[in-house]
């Protein structure tokens, strides 16, 4: 039946444009998480002294840094389309964006304080060496900058335990993680009892109000609040049907035992794909893809890919990839990286789940990613739920080079992931379902 | 023997005349520092600087008008622009209406001194000698 075919087909293209714009999206995180990341390092250079900076430099600084948290979580904000309401239930308070964006006004009231005030809390004395400037550079960085969600501290951690800009940032960047990696599963059910409040008396209600004015009842009022949550609701109701996109993905079996389901968005593999073919490596297209697979494979070249074991997904362009594995315990392991002729837009994201804690202080997964990597000129960052690094504007080659690594990184996870490679491996999407 | 080159630096912010003067002095410039910008523009018309770094952003006059005052005066002086809120358009701007140079703040002491050496040579000055950490 032909229509059948079409509504199907109808479909997947619209679970494949779902998941574009959310890994576009979730990019947009990535690229104001380093954006901050870059101005912490910044900052930390400049406290050093052997600058001429003035009051102007801290207040551009602050009002950088909070920009870059305020668009990291409307992004997440559109990017989870998150009303808080899982399987009939409220899921553990107001809705988990609207709690970050509490949070982040908290730390904006602090560092405005901070500011404006005459003197800075926690500063040296106004008597010591230190000029005001540096003083209060000082002030403000130990408010906003320190990362505190050591690897000691809980695996998940709400808004309201960060105390400082980075911890909401990270946080927020690791749930946006979180959110894109556990696409196909995510459900939201607004139950059928809720009492809803219109915020706008008179409007025309539109399509989705019913969503809408939930979503506003628990909403500060301030100005682009309807457009905002507009746009969440727009993702949130599309979120149905993205697990429909992977129907169509093509295989590539990387090594023993690890397999990508693939999604080709644009020049990703040499010549037309078939849904469900399974492709060899040499058909990769996608420059960061390609490096990537090198690395996977570099462990035991001879050896023949496939075979039972795990599945991952990933999406590719000729340029881009993002690419989840499922890690211990459903966390994912996670890459999305940029690999182009334009140094100034190249990027590579990771991140691996820490996985269940050794024997010392600190999980084997979490001490192999942070051992390797940390050798390769990478920013890394690590909590007790993951190891993430970062780096970006290096050329192409450079970028290759760090994804090869990445590469055998991954695979040593898929494969065990302690430092012995131990043999019970992660939980992971089984490939049963592809057989 | 060189005499040796005047320079006007202007900031509101105390820091950077702070910050900027004996760094200046110690190539052996004679250096006058100014948070004021009336101030700065009397004495700017008492006598011409060889060269005269400002910020753009202040409270009464904006650098842009120092630097348009100081070049109706004096096409020789060289006006370095300093600014924290640099932007393509004011730097534009500047460099369109003479500015010698374009710096955005924060800076090291060592990247204006760098600037000043091209400004210095520019006026046929023999230029800051290198210190061993250039």
């Amino acid at each position: 039946m032909s229509w059948f075919r079409d509504l199907f087909r109808r479909r997947e293209e619209e679970s494949r444009g779902l998941l574009v714009r959310r890994i576009a999206r979730f990019r947009r995180v990535l690229r104001s998480y380093g954006r901050f990341l870059d101005l912490v390092t910044d900052a930390a250079e400049k406290q050093g002294g052997d600058f001429v900076l003035d009051r102007s430099y801290v207040l551009a600084l602050a009002e950088r840094a909070l920009d870059a948290a305020d668009s990291m979580v409307f992004d997440f904000a559109v990017l989870t389309g998150d009303p808080g309401w899982r399987d009939g239930e409220r899921a553990r308070g107001p809705i988990r964006w609207e709690r970050f964006e509490e949070r982040l006004a908290r730390l904006r009231e602090e560092i405005q304080a901070l500011l404006t005030g005459p003197d800075a809390p926690g500063s040296p004395p106004s008597g010591s060496d230190e000029e005001p400037e540096y003083r209060l550079l000082r002030a403000f960085r130990r408010l906003a900058f320190p990362l505190t969600l050591g690897e000691a501290g809980p695996p998940v951690v709400e808004a309201e335990a960060c105390r400082s800009l980075h911890d909401l940032v990270h946080v927020v960047h690791e749930r946006a993680g979180d959110s894109l990696a556990g696409l196909a599963g995510i459900r939201h059910q607004i139950p059928q009892d809720l009492e809803v409040t219109s915020k706008r008396p008179g409007a025309d209600a539109p399509p989705w109000s019913r969503d809408f004015q939930v979503a506003a009842s628990t909403r500060p009022r301030q100005a682009g609040v309807f457009r905002r949550v507009a746009e969440i609701v727009v993702a949130d109701r599309d979120l149905g049907s993205a697990s429909a996109a992977w129907r169509v993905a093509a295989r590539v079996d990387a090594a023993p035992g690890l397999s990508f389901e693939v999604l080709d968005h644009g020049d990703g593999f040499e010549g037309p794909v078939e849904p469900g073919a399974v492709l060899d490596a040499g058909r990769v297209r996608s420059v960061p893809f390609r490096a990537f697979l090198e690395g996977v494979r570099a462990g035991d070249p001879g050896a023949a890919a496939g075979g039972a074991g795990r599945i991952a997904r990933a999406a590719v362009t000729e340029e881009t990839l993002h690419c989840v594995v499922w890690g211990p315990d459903g966390d994912p392991d996670l890459l999305d990286a940029r690999v182009g002729a334009g140094r100034a837009s190249n990027h590579l994201y990771a991140r691996f789940a820490a996985g269940p804690p050794g024997e010392g202080t600190e999980a084997p997964r979490a001490a192999v990613a942070g051992d390797v990597l940390s050798r390769a000129d990478l920013a890394a960052a690590r909590t007790a739920r993951a190891v993430s690094v970062w780096v970006s504007g290096l050329p192409a080659p450079d970028m290759e080079e760090r994804m090869r690594l990445i590469g055998r990184v991954f695979r040593r996870m898929a494969a065990g992931g302690g430092p012995a490679g131990e043999p019970d491996g992660p939980v992971g999407h089984e490939r049963s379902e592809h057989e | 023997m060189n005499r040796p080159l005047s320079v006007l630096i202007l900031d509101d912010e105390p820091i950077v005349g702070k910050r900027l003067k004996p760094a200046v002095e110690k190539v052996g410039f004679e250096v006058e520092t100014f948070e004021d910008p009336a101030q700065a523009l009397r004495r700017l018309g008492e006598r011409d600087f060889d060269i005269v770094v400002t910020d753009v952003r202040m409270e009464e006059v904006s650098g842009i008008q120092v630097l348009e005052h100081v070049l109706s005066r004096s096409r020789r002086t060289k006006v370095i622009i300093i600014t924290g809120y640099a932007t393509v358009e004011v730097a534009r701007e500047a460099l369109v209406k003479g500015a010698f140079e374009f710096l955005a703040k924060p800076f090291k002491p060592s990247d204006l001194r760098a600037v000043m050496d091209r400004a210095a040579r520019a006026l046929g000055h023999p230029g800051i000698p290198k210190t061993p950490e250039e």
